[in-house]
């Protein structure tokens, strides 16, 4: 009786679907198509995920026409945030049309979309692909084995006992919590660390030229031969000084020289650094956070889709 | 070993079970044994080497008090607990005090703080003063009175429990029983969801704002304020409820520590209600010898000042504490010279009630501040009505929420049974029938499911 009240509390707390293996190679995994979702651990949000198993307002139709297709991380999910106020679902209000499709999905790093670009393209056909990242430094391990097309795909541990009790969203909560004390941070940050983090860690390192070139120019083969124009959307994270004032992360050298590589390839490079700044300075508005985590951190509120 | 964790749920099952089988095996020497030994372990997590302390602590204790009447030895009771606690704890505070003043840089010693430190001095000095006050009677039995200084529920963040609460406790047969556990249990789940459901969620919150209070709106500034007037108390008041759950759970009844604290219509009646070991000591053992209210009114004030400026002390060794012990002082004494009227209407009740919030949760601004800068930074932030960053914190709400409705249903049930004051109480269900096993495993899970899983030790642990 406990588990039946707990799972009804659920429903409006936590409800995940689960991720199922990405047929068609868009993305590594995908979420259980036509599904209800609801989220309070970080934001709120509620939604319903499409026949295609990404967050987007509408279904996915192979007959229409797809203008711009989003690709990233969970900050492009948009699980946080209520459907209307995604980037995806902003630029579709702007545009007027439901030309713009989103098929960011958790835990998705640049390389990650960079592996799938190919097949994306092949299924959604689009004249532009947006790519989101929070990250522009990359292992060498990783670059090399993108180039050597070795780079490994995300389980969506769909099956077996792990994906049959991922179905009941108790549990789910309460492993997810188990996992949260045993590492002492939370879970939900986890998939905006696997981006950010993934940076840090880099950071000290210069950035790897050659390598970074060769991944590019692999892209803009890709991108070339489908004539479609490519923007890399960067957006660093943010931490507040001690005196008030905004540190972005982008504030390494690694992001001139990112920024060039990309211009060499025809790639349009958006920095949302400037943005950032510009808005917490005038308005005192940050990007990142929810009225129920820690200021300025995590994934994308409401404010950081619009910017 | 935190209570929160997941490590201390193991050990204290381990205990349980232990307890329960040497209890019905083994004589009541063995269940003391096992119960000295399991404090130390739990002790002992955090750093080994403070057992040792602990245990110098104790021998201290029972020799001094033992031989009280040899000349000298009273007084290395009462001294030997001092010194090592200011050792531990103020020296290099006071070593950077002087570093201040004298204009030279005096170098700090690479001392740790250990954990509890500020709990077990104050219970070993009670015990050696109620000895030779002929309050209690000297306990010969060595292994009993280390159980009374190292017992793990109380033992690094209190309440302090009194040795003439205690000792006797441990002479009767308390056992593990069926009964005790379906209590305790439930308090532990009560103190938990306080802890580490409420209190850490709001601590994200509070942290953010204290850390660059510059960055925030005057309003978020104000709300983090309320809000850590309220994570503090259900930190502190939620470890209080463990331990008592935990003591409980093993046959022993401590008193409660907090009482409805956010309901005074006073600080004197707020100092009645919050941390109720920590005051009543303070009460017994400073403010009563120093003359307490026998020597007139002006020798009343500088005892209520002597004994809340060391009560904030004892907190941490930093000025903001004594700043804050010397704010609650004055509000002491103001309300000792202000005439009592005999009985306010509601209207006049509710006012009281808020204007005591209020000062107290001023108070607490320097009592979370890092520094007076700090705190100089908030107070500046809300009366220049400083624009920022606006956070209207959910958890927030939820706590004040939920704490107006646990108070409301104290007053409700204070009147009912016709209390001479309100009363706070467990909301206990009985784990017998389906319904009651129902809610708990409801509220178990939400306890675990709403928790914040980051990082956050308990507030009092530091003191």
């Amino acid at each position: 009786m406990a588990l039946t009240i707990l799972n009804i509390i659920c429903i409006f707390y936590y409800n995940i679907p689960i991720h199922n293996q990405c047929n068609d190679g868009a993305t590594d995994y995908k979420w259980q198509p036509n599904r209800f979702y609801s989220r309070a651990t970080e934001g709120f949000a509620v939604g319903k995920i499409n026949n295609d198993g990404y967050t987007n307002m509408f279904d996915y139709d192979k007959n229409s026409n797809i203008d711009i297709l989003l690709m990233g991380s969970s900050h492009m999910e948009a699980f946080n945030v209520a459907m209307d106020e995604s980037t995806a679902s902003r630029l579709n209000f702007y545009f007027n049309m439901n030309r713009v499709y989103n098929i960011g999905i958790s835990s998705h790093t640049l390389l990650n979309c960079i592996n799938n670009i190919d097949k994306a393209i092949n299924k959604y056909n689009p004249k532009y692909i947006i790519l989101e990242t929070g990250t522009i430094t990359f292992s060498n391990d990783d670059l090399q084995n993108l180039i050597s097309n070795q780079y490994k795909k995300i389980p969506s541990n769909s099956n077996g006992i792990i994906g049959l009790l991922q179905k009941n969203q108790v549990l789910r909560l309460l492993y997810k919590q188990y996992r949260g004390f045993k590492s002492k941070k939370s879970e939900d940050l986890e998939d905006v660390n696997n981006d950010f983090n993934y940076s840090y860690e880099y950071e000290k390192n210069t950035l790897n030229q050659k390598l970074l070139q060769e991944v590019i120019k692999k892209v803009k083969k890709i991108i070339s031969k489908n004539e479609i124009k490519l923007i890399i959307m960067y957006h660093p994270s943010t931490t507040l000084a001690n005196d008030g004032s905004l540190i972005l992360s982008s504030e390494h050298e690694n992001i001139e020289g990112f920024k060039e590589i990309c211009e060499q390839n025809d790639i349009l490079f958006l920095d949302m650094s400037d943005k950032f700044r510009e808005e917490y300075e005038k308005n005192y508005i940050l990007p990142y956070g929810f009225n129920n985590t820690s200021v300025g951190t995590g994934h994308l509120n409401k404010y950081g889709h619009e910017m | 070993m935190s209570f929160a964790s997941i490590d201390f749920i193991i050990f204290f099952i381990i205990v349980i079970l232990g307890t329960y089988i040497i209890q019905k095996f083994f004589s009541k020497r063995v269940k003391e044994v096992f119960l000295l030994l399991a404090s130390y372990f739990f002790y002992g997590y955090w750093d080994w080497r403070f057992c040792f302390l602990l245990l110098f602590v104790t021998i201290s204790s029972y020799f001094t008090a033992k031989y009280k009447d040899k000349k000298g030895v009273y007084v290395i009771g009462i001294v030997v607990p001092l010194v090592v606690l200011g050792f531990f704890k103020y020296f290099n505070f006071f070593l950077g005090s002087i570093s201040g003043i004298i204009g030279h840089d005096l170098g700090v010693l690479n001392i740790i703080l250990p954990v509890g430190i500020s709990f077990y001095t104050f219970q070993a000095l009670s015990y050696v003063i109620d000895v030779k006050r002929e309050k209690i009677e000297t306990e010969n039995n060595f292994i009993r009175l280390a159980l009374y200084l190292s017992f793990f529920p109380q033992l690094v963040a209190g309440p302090i429990v009194r040795a003439a609460d205690f000792l006797p406790q441990l002479k009767e047969d308390r056992k593990v029983t069926l009964d005790n556990f379906k209590y305790g249990i439930q308090l532990i789940a009560f103190g938990l969801f306080k802890k580490i459901v409420l209190a850490d969620h709001l601590s994200v919150f509070v942290d953010d704002v204290f850390r660059v209070p510059v960055a925030f709106h005057w309003a978020t500034i104000l709300l983090a304020i309320v809000s850590y007037s309220i994570q503090i108390y259900f930190d502190f008041s939620g470890y209080s409820d463990i331990a008592i759950g935990c003591a409980k759970c093993l046959g022993y009844d401590f008193n409660s520590n907090f009482n409805l604290p956010y309901i005074s219509q006073n600080v004197t009646e707020f100092w009645r209600r919050w941390h109720i070991s920590l005051s009543t000591w303070l009460k017994e053992y400073l403010y009563i010898p120093l003359g307490g209210n026998r020597k007139g009114k002006v020798r009343q004030y500088i005892n209520l000042f002597i004994t809340m400026l060391l009560g904030g002390l004892w907190h941490g060794a930093s000025w903001t504490f004594v700043f804050w012990g010397g704010l609650n002082a004055l509000a002491l004494c103001i309300d000792k010279m202000l005439p009592k009227k005999k009985e306010k209407n509601i209207l006049e009740k509710v006012l009281s009630v808020l204007i005591t919030f209020a000062f107290i949760s001023f108070t607490w601004i320097f009592f979370r501040a890092d520094n007076f800068s700090n705190a100089w930074a908030v107070i500046k932030g809300i009366f220049t009505f400083q624009v920022g960053i606006k956070q209207p914190f959910v958890w927030s709400f939820v706590a004040i929420m939920l704490l107006l409705i646990f108070t409301i249903g104290a007053v409700v049930k204070s009147h009912k049974n016709k209390y001479r004051q309100i009363e706070g109480y467990y909301p206990i269900v009985n784990l017998d029938t389906v319904l009651g096993l129902t809610i708990f495993f409801v509220v178990l899970g939400l306890i675990i499911g709403l928790a914040f899983t980051g990082e956050q030790p308990f507030v009092y642990f530091q003191f």
